[in-house]
């Protein structure tokens, strides 16, 4: 896979991990919602080992996050803000950074383009 | 331990503080409770913090960054003060003597804890917003 196709898929990724970190925060103060999450590296390498059919986001898989130290707000919900606020920090940095490679990847094609001029 | 872990870290710091702060808040609102369904007053709670391993980083890298560790709430404990006595004999919880057992809890304690609490929320937040410039000048690298 070239790296435009990778960088694309990864951007997609991020892209759909934003959406459930923004649901997490939305379900800051609901009854019994449990915080969900997913797998950056495993869903790449699923999407990098498949075959090359468009992705759409619909085939990842959302879990409910395991890690919540023990301590459950008293209405059974499960969001940690303070670790969904970092997450996507994270996320942010991430997409921030791919797009800054993939812009790369484009500005050496203009140069091989104009023939290193 | 890449860049990111120490968002990690700091978000550990966080939590620690906002439990920390849940307890006090528990703590001020039965500043004046007599009874408790175990019986007698209400008795302080106290957070226990450990520091803990927040990367889930495996293999040798992990054993690098065993030392960088973030935070946790390793258990809320009941204090041992003793409790203040109060002569009031109108009390319905009061005793055969007319004195009212109320809990150890220390209104000016709480309140100093209360902002120390809060400034480590700060001090936390500032330490994840420097490590976010950081990265972001990262990428300026090379340019």
């Amino acid at each position: 896979m070239d790296m435009v196709n990778l960088i694309e898929k990864a951007l997609d990724i991020r892209a759909y991990y934003h959406r459930v970190i923004s649901g997490n925060i939305a379900n800051v103060e609901t009854p019994a919602y449990k915080e969900k999450d997913i797998d950056f590296k495993k869903e790449l390498d699923r999407n990098i080992n498949s075959d090359e059919k468009r992705f759409m986001g619909d085939d990842i898989e959302v879990k409910e996050s395991k890690n919540n130290e023990g301590l459950v707000g008293i209405d059974g919900n499960t969001v940690n803000i303070e670790n969904q606020m970092v997450k996507l920090t994270e996320n942010q940095l991430m997409f921030h950074s791919l797009v800054q490679v993939m812009a790369k990847q484009f500005s050496i094609m203009r140069y091989l383009i104009r023939e290193g001029k | 331990m890449g860049i990111l872990d120490i968002l990690k870290i700091s978000a550990s710091g966080l939590k620690a503080q906002r439990t920390r702060m849940e307890v006090i808040a528990t703590n001020l609102s039965n500043i004046h409770t007599t009874k408790t369904e175990e019986g007698g007053p209400y008795k302080k709670k106290e957070v226990v913090f450990m520091s803990a391993d927040v990367s889930d980083e495996k293999g040798f890298g992990g054993v690098l960054s065993k030392t960088i560790e973030g935070v946790k709430v390793d258990s809320i404990k009941e204090s041992d003060k003793s409790f203040e006595k109060v002569f009031d004999p109108t009390h319905p919880d009061a005793d055969q003597d007319g004195y009212v057992t109320f809990p150890n809890v220390n209104l000016m304690e709480e309140m100093t804890d209360m902002v120390a609490a809060t400034r480590a929320y700060e001090a936390n937040i500032n330490v994840l917003n420097t490590t976010k410039e950081m990265f972001i000048k990262s990428l300026d690298i090379g340019k």
